[in-house]
């Protein structure tokens, strides 16, 4: 049996639906993040499971306990909110001893619990501090620590790095991994943020307009979206909507916003209606316009617009603006809306220099770089 | 446990909720019955007729028009010269600036009766004022007895500093990054001020103007003791018919036809407010010019000599009748300086002129201060407690009808005049113990005038603490109670002490009600200097006064360090 377990939860907010019958499990000292767009009702979820909303349906099981039937003050979660809510009025000390005065414990006791807790936080010899005498990252790890404190049956963190700046995120979300492991506390953790998802997470739940599309590790959902919704949710690019799909003898022709693609369709792939189509930036040629190979329908002409170096992977990201297709004379694309997706991504070796910013080149999108989304 | 939560809720709601109901609501509603002959008190039947004899009577006619002019006519005074000193004040730049601001607010924190006393100190027929400007020309500059002008001027004074701190407000909320780029755009200085300032400007001003209005039609102690027998505020006549003729159910009629009035301009105020967002926080930082720099051109020097015209003219009404009230309580009545006035204050002798010594005046001004203190932030504090003790929110959208009805509730005795009050709660009252021990009344009627600024300041001070809070106390296992005692009391602490001190300066200086309930061996500091003003002690008048501004200021400064001082309702 899972350790919590999220049953047909339905909640609307002014006749509008945030979830409905929204179901979702996690085993004991998992962390799963939950990624999706802004207003997806992930904050919602958090606020529902803490007590602040009321659900109009649905359970959470706890082991024994039926969660929703408690108050806030018994249902022992820990809760960090967006902004951390630090009691401004209590040292640091008194923050994380908060918790654990509520449960009635002895002075000599908390103290030491404090003190140990303070001493993983690094945060010793601040106990005295108020919150804004505290660094962004010391008042996070502060209300980390009193949510921590009273031994919560599930820790929940609503986006807890959003106001911390980008140095320092990372940092702090390998933190709170390790903490969360030292305790093995099962913890459910909210973000906008994929690199920090796909760094501390065991599962990655993706939920977008009050439903879970996917839930798996955060290879599977990187490696394997279901759809092209969770493919743009974890933000891959190079991701483009369908406009229409006609078939041409055996090959499918594709109409996306730069223009008509070939594809070639195997048996599994049949009989299904595709929504988006995912173009790997690996596997495109780069052809200099002098260059008057053959011309392959999927070949399409643009001007570099931006070159990024990642050093670290020896590869560069070329961003290539598609201006037509190389066997039609008009252009496809009405670049004079911002909101089409014009431009592609091109992954090239950290050695590849001939494509300067500004230079037309030709992108030539094999078969085998092209994959189909429902 | 949502049962619990209602349960408790109920029980913290009941005393606030209570309070009102049954000194303020249901004697209010006494007074509209008793307008149609409907008494609880006496054998009555339903008629229009008491209506109509009191709404034809042409004198009631007459203070009607008269009230209502008068307050236009303040209003407009006072939009005009307040207008221009609160643009003074955002876009200069000069020595002395926040104390000419502050300055500038004190005649509205001044409790009426003191206003009084300081314009007969400045003004009056023997004010050295007067005597000097008559041994110039021949004769005095303006007679502030009995004349149009003189509760005119009275009430500019008293009013001005509503203007100049809300459209202060109103002018720094301007974004001038807007006006910035209007001017690159091209826009000319009257396009600036007709599409970018006025619009911003409008809404708060209106809303200023309003609330002038209100404060000029209820007037009471200055026109009661400067208008005489030719001018009376509807204020004032209620008082005089209930008081000095007895009748009753005329007072009630006159009191039906005020509370309309006022009805109409609260929810006008109320419907400006929440169409507009007001600006409450002075967000912008506004370029300021230097006053006065070397080389000016010519028109740019005529400019400043007018500001500096309008500031020794406004400051000048502002000024003299505070140092009016200070100087003719060291002033004999032969013009020389002396101590006398306050010896006199020790002085049983002056028991004859006022019924009672003034030590006992301000024992009982204290008592009725420091019981007020205490009881309207208490019934505020439960009341904001009460009305969010449920911290979980059911999605669902709900009409809360309680806090709706706590709403209008809390807000209403503002729109209720203080006569108006204590007429309600005598008429209703008069044969029980409430009001044969006037303490009680008097206490009563205090609290519900302080209640709704105290609330409104706890209300604000709740509203400003982070909502997460409280639910990540809860979450820590803290019940609500607890959340309340560890968490937001102490977080409410400036806005408790704010709340203290601005009941406790209301019941220091209320008048009207005060007079109304009081009997004739009874009296507070306010009474008293009516008092004496009525037998023409103007020194000891001034004297007890000077307590007055002093305790006030006192208050008033602090409520300025610790929070805002909001002229708003």
């Amino acid at each position: 049996m899972a350790y919590f377990e999220i049953h047909n939860l339905s909640f609307r907010y002014n006749n509008v639906w945030i979830f409905k019958a929204l179901s979702l499990q996690g085993e004991k000292g998992e962390l799963l993040t939950i990624v999706g767009p802004s207003g997806c009702g992930k904050t919602t979820l958090l606020k529902i499971l803490v007590g602040i909303l009321a659900p109009e349906e649905g359970r959470c099981q706890i082991g024994e306990d039926a969660l929703f039937n408690l108050p806030i003050e018994k249902r022992r979660i820990g809760y960090v909110p967006q902004n951390q809510a630090l009691f401004p009025h209590l040292s640091v000390f008194d923050n994380i001893a908060f918790g654990l005065k509520a449960q009635n414990k002895d002075d000599q006791e908390i103290k030491q619990q404090v003190q140990e807790l303070a001493r993983l936080g690094g945060l010793n010899s601040l106990l005295k501090r108020k919150p804004h005498e505290l660094s962004g990252g010391q008042q996070q790890r502060t209300a980390l620590l009193r949510a921590l404190a009273p031994a919560p049956r599930l820790l929940l963190l609503d986006e807890p790095l959003s106001n911390v700046d980008s140095q320092l995120r990372e940092q702090l979300a390998l933190y709170i991994r390790r903490l969360q492991q030292l305790y093995s506390i099962t913890t459910i953790f909210v973000t906008h943020d994929l690199n920090e998802a796909k760094m501390i997470s065991d599962k990655i739940v993706v939920l977008s307009g009050g439903q879970i599309l996917q839930i798996g590790t955060p290879m599977d959902v990187s490696m394997n979206p279901s759809t092209s919704d969770v493919a743009s949710t974890i933000g891959i690019k190079n991701l483009f909507p369908i406009l229409s799909m006609d078939k041409n003898m055996d090959l499918y022709i594709v109409q996306i916003p730069i223009g008509n693609i070939q594809v070639k369709l195997n048996k599994n792939q049949l009989g299904k209606t595709y929504k988006g189509v995912y173009i790997d930036p690996t596997q495109l040629k780069l052809i200099e316009m002098s260059n008057k190979e053959k011309f392959h329908p999927n070949i399409f002409t643009g001007k570099v617009i931006a070159s990024i170096p990642h050093p670290m992977e020896s590869r560069l990201t070329l961003i290539v603006d598609i201006g037509k297709q190389a066997t039609s004379n008009s252009a496809i694309v009405d670049q004079s809306d911002p909101n089409w997706y014009h431009s592609l991504r091109i992954l090239l070796p950290l050695s590849e220099k001939r494509f300067k910013i500004g230079m037309q080149v030709m992108v030539d999108i094999p078969y085998e770089s092209i994959r189909l989304y429902t | 446990m949502l049962q619990k939560n209602t349960l408790f809720k109920i029980i913290y709601l009941s005393l606030p909720l209570g309070f009102l109901l049954i000194f303020f609501l249901i004697p209010l509603i006494h007074i509209a019955f008793l307008a149609f002959g409907i008494s609880l008190l006496d054998i009555t039947e339903f008629t229009f007729e008491n209506l109509f004899r009191v709404l034809s009577h042409p004198l009631n006619q007459y203070f009607l028009y008269w009230d209502v002019q008068q307050a236009l006519l303040t209003t407009i005074f006072c939009v005009v010269i307040g207008l221009i000193g609160s643009y003074i004040l955002v876009h200069y730049k000069f020595l002395g600036k926040t104390f000419l601001r502050n300055l500038f607010t004190i005649p509205f924190i001044l409790p009426p009766i003191v206003v009084l006393i300081g314009f007969i100190a400045t003004f009056g027929h023997g004010s050295w004022f007067n005597r000097t400007w008559e041994s110039l020309t021949g004769s005095i500059l303006i007679d502030i007895y009995n004349t149009y002008e003189g509760i005119i001027l009275a009430h500019v004074f008293y009013n001005i500093p509503v203007i100049i701190r809300l459209t202060e407000l109103g002018w720094r909320s301007i974004n001038q990054d807007g006006i910035a780029v209007a001017k690159s755009l091209g826009a000319t200085r009257l396009q600036i001020f007709s599409k970018i300032q006025l619009p911003k400007l409008l809404p708060i001003l209106t809303v200023a103007a309003l609330l002038v209005f209100i404060y000029a039609f209820n007037s009471f102690a200055i026109v009661l003791v400067l208008g005489g027998v030719q001018y009376q505020t509807l204020e004032v006549r209620i008082y005089s018919l209930a008081k000095s003729e007895f009748d009753f159910s005329g007072a009630a009629a006159l009191t039906l036809v005020q509370v309309l009035i006022n009805l109409v301009i609260i929810v006008l105020y109320l419907f400006l407010s929440s169409k507009y967002e007001l600006p409450a926080t002075e967000s912008a930082q506004i370029a300021v010019k230097p006053f006065y720099r070397t080389h000016m051109p010519v028109k740019e020097l005529l400019g400043r000599v007018l500001i500096l015209i309008y500031f020794i003219l406004v400051g000048g009404i502002t000024i003299l009748p505070i140092t009016g009230v200070i100087l003719a309580s060291i002033t004999s009545p032969e013009g020389t300086l002396t101590l006398s006035n306050y010896a006199k204050l020790y002085d049983y002798s002056i028991k004859s002129y006022i019924g009672l010594p003034p030590s006992n005046m301000i024992l009982n001004s204290l008592f009725f201060g420091f019981g007020v203190m205490i009881l309207a932030t208490l019934l505020a504090l439960l009341l904001n407690y009460g009305l969010n003790i449920d911290t979980t929110v059911q999605g669902l959208p709900k009409i809360s009808l309680l806090k709706n009805f706590m709403g209008i509730l809390v807000i209403l005795p503002l729109a209720i005049s203080s006569i108006t009050l204590a007429f309600s709660l005598f008429s209703l009252y008069r044969t029980t113990f409430i009001y044969e021990q006037v303490l009680g009344a008097i206490l009563i009627a205090h609290t519900l005038i302080a209640f709704p600024f105290a609330n409104r300041v706890i209300s604000a001070s709740r509203s400003a603490i982070d909502p997460s809070l409280v639910s990540v106390s809860q979450s820590l296992g803290a019940s609500r109670l607890k959340t309340f005692i560890k968490i937001e009391l102490p977080l409410l602490i400036p806005g408790i002490i704010v709340a203290c001190l601005f009941s406790f300066a209301i019941s220091i200086g209320e008048f009207g009600a005060t007079s109304f309930l009081a009997k004739a061996n009874f009296a507070t500091i306010p009474v008293g200097i009516y008092r004496l003003i009525a037998t023409r002690n103007i020194g000891p008048a001034a004297s007890f006064a000077t307590i007055l501004v002093v305790i006030t200021i006192a208050s008033f400064m602090i409520i300025e360090k610790l929070g805002k001082l909001e002229l708003r309702l």
